[in-house]
């Protein structure tokens, strides 16, 4: 019998997509896979194919443009899947709450299974967030 | 500071307009209240300290506004944002560059 | 035959930080016609602040238009804001501002090297600029308490001074840093992947920089000498070592050259303030509530920044209105894009280090 979610944890291959942030949070994610945090000991390599990835790193309030995207992309990531939302903007709306043309956090459309705070969200936190998406992988 | 007639507006722009020596910044818009909407354009002079040139009108929101992307091409990012953002009217110039059927028609006018 | 084809760039790409969407209609392996969506990140900002944030906020709020060029946005705002109240700083203020004004444009260059190597398809580049990147990010850490998003200057002043140990971790890092750009510099005029095969590719004549009203490291790479901190005497860029560095044939080798020596220009900015800094205030004291008109205009990594800036007396402003360095090249950026391979334009779009947050706003 193949163990296959065994094998899953050792290489989560990451999709990245922002949904409106301000570009910090993205460029804290470059920087997690740059060589002083190292996310690819961990296995982790950063994907541009949904149908290739496990985990999917989401960033931003969710603008009205990005909406359907985002949906799509979530839809054709294969089971099992992480979503982890990077950064407060993301997970509430922080400060963009209540603009006109926002949503306030991805959760209002796609269920969220770790949150990351912090504006913008330093690589540690972000390392942290994806150490625990492993875990949930593991038990999905 | 020099205001200008909305008529003459490509004449005005024309006259004046010289790519090598002034740099087009943006056009800018202020919704004044009671239909009367201020724009800016906004120039800037190449190796001068701080020194603007700025034309500026008042005008309605019924009128439709000419375009100055024939003479200035980077003008059409800007012209395309006030239609957006204020729906006012400017020839040739397509809505859409930010908002969609989901969002607020016009959101930076004071009330429609 | 000719066939015209119709390839899509984006919203989401692998070669892309941010959702832009391009649509290139190509014959064989040319691009003849491109068609731009750059509206994916709008959120409305200019209207929260004038409706949500009080003007001693707008300056925190300003930062989140753009990660890359944050400390920009809060610095034009806060110096158009201050022009209102008329407010006068001291210099050690005005050296403080420019220091953090320039670790940032240090890191941003960085991460667009990092970027055009990665999608010339260089990883081991790109893992090594992100490395040397680090060092920069320490010393904004050090001196702002974050690394990205620092909102290091307020209305009257800076937030925070320089500690010794600061200034010390500061030299050491710079010093580094130089000799690793010096190294850099070897690596993007020699290289096959990196400078030589991107001679003449993606290039913008002298005329056209001026047509297109082309700004920052694109207008300076085409020999165009363009550039805000000369032409703008609010902060005092000439006294610390300030140089106009241009390029000629405005490709992307040139692009990439006028960033790294651009970086140079400012690591000898930061360690002659650094070495001259003064003891002083970095708070200026001030009372009132802003009102009149003001523009402002200062140089990101990127280009050209704009703020106007409509204060009626009360807490709230009338209108803020941004204007980014992204958005008004975009036509001209679409102009270098017809007649370029497709094959080069990930590169290409890399080399222009477009920002779509500051774009949509």
């Amino acid at each position: 019998m193949l163990h296959i979610k065994r094998f899953l944890k050792k290489s989560p291959w990451v999709l990245h997509y922002n949904t409106g942030s301000c570009n910090g949070c993205d460029i804290e994610i470059l920087a997690c896979l740059s060589p002083r945090y190292d996310l690819e000991r961990l296995g982790v390599l950063n994907t541009g194919n949904p149908k290739q990835a496990d985990i999917f790193l989401v960033t931003g309030p969710l603008t009205h443009r990005c909406h359907d995207r985002l949906l799509q992309l979530y839809s054709q990531i294969p089971d099992p899947k992480v979503v982890v939302a990077v950064g407060s903007c993301t997970c509430t709306g922080g400060v963009f709450k209540d603009m006109y043309n926002v949503n306030n956090g991805i959760d209002s459309l796609i269920p969220v299974d770790v949150y990351v705070p912090g504006c913008a969200s330093s690589p540690e936190l972000i390392m942290d967030g994806i150490v625990k998406a492993l875990e949930i992988l593991e038990g999905k | 500071m020099q205001e200008i007639k909305i008529e003459n507006l490509i004449e005005e722009i024309t006259s004046f307009y010289d790519p090598k020596l002034h740099h087009f910044v943006c056009l800018n818009a202020n919704d004044l209240g009671e239909n009367r909407l201020k724009l800016q354009w906004i120039f800037t002079f190449y190796n001068q300290e701080d020194n603007y040139q700025i034309f500026w009108t008042i005008c309605s929101f019924d009128e439709v506004l000419p375009t100055i992307t024939k003479i200035i091409p980077s003008a059409i990012m800007s012209e395309a944002e006030i239609v957006d953002l204020f729906g006012v009217q400017i020839k040739d110039i397509q809505g859409g560059l930010y908002l969609d059927e989901t969002s607020p028609i016009s959101p930076l006018r004071c009330s429609i | 035959m000719k066939k015209t084809i119709t390839i899509p760039l984006g919203s989401q790409h692998i070669s892309l930080l941010e959702p832009v969407r391009f649509n290139f209609s190509c014959e064989n392996e040319k691009i003849t016609d491109v068609d731009y969506n750059v509206g994916f990140v709008h959120r409305g900002i200019e209207k929260a602040c004038t409706e949500k944030f009080e003007y001693k906020q707008v300056g925190y709020v300003v930062a989140r238009v753009c990660g890359l060029c944050a400390i920009t946005h809060t610095m034009a705002y806060t110096l158009g804001i201050e022009h209102i109240l008329n407010i006068k700083t001291n210099k050690k203020i005005d050296y403080l501002r420019i220091l953090m004004l320039e670790l940032d444009r240090i890191h941003s260059h960085l991460l667009c090297l990092a970027h055009t190597a990665e999608n010339s398809g260089f990883e081991g580049m790109f893992m090594k600029i992100m490395g040397d990147r680090e060092l920069v990010m320490d010393i904004q850490e050090a001196i702002s308490g974050n690394r990205v998003q620092f909102d290091f200057v307020c209305i009257g002043g800076v937030n925070r001074d320089i500690s010794t140990e600061c200034e010390k971790l500061a030299f050491t890092n710079l010093a580094l840093l130089d000799k690793k750009v010096d190294d850099l510099i070897g690596k993007f005029t020699s290289n096959w992947s990196t400078a030589l095969k991107y001679k003449n590719i993606g290039a913008l004549s002298y005329d056209d920089a001026f047509n297109f009203n082309a700004l920052g490291p694109l207008a300076r790479a085409a020999g165009a000498a363009i550039d805000v901190r000369a032409e703008s005497s609010i902060l005092p860029y000439k006294e610390v070592g300030y140089k106009m560095i241009l390029g000629q044939n405005g490709d992307i080798y040139d692009r990439n050259l006028v960033r790294l020596k651009e970086i140079k220009n400012s690591i000898l900015m930061c360690q002659n303030i650094l070495s001259g800094l003064t003891e002083g205030e970095i708070l200026v004291k001030f009372k009132g509530k802003p009102n009149g008109e003001s523009f402002t205009r200062l140089e990101a990594p990127r280009g050209e920044i704009f703020y106007y800036l409509n204060a009626n007396g009360t807490n709230m402003l009338q209108r803020v209105r941004i204007k980014t360095p992204t958005f008004s090249q975009i036509p001209g950026m679409v102009e270098i894009f017809k007649g370029s391979d497709y094959a080069d334009a990930p590169a290409i779009l890399a080399s222009f280090d477009p920002c779509m947050s500051c774009t949509a706003k």
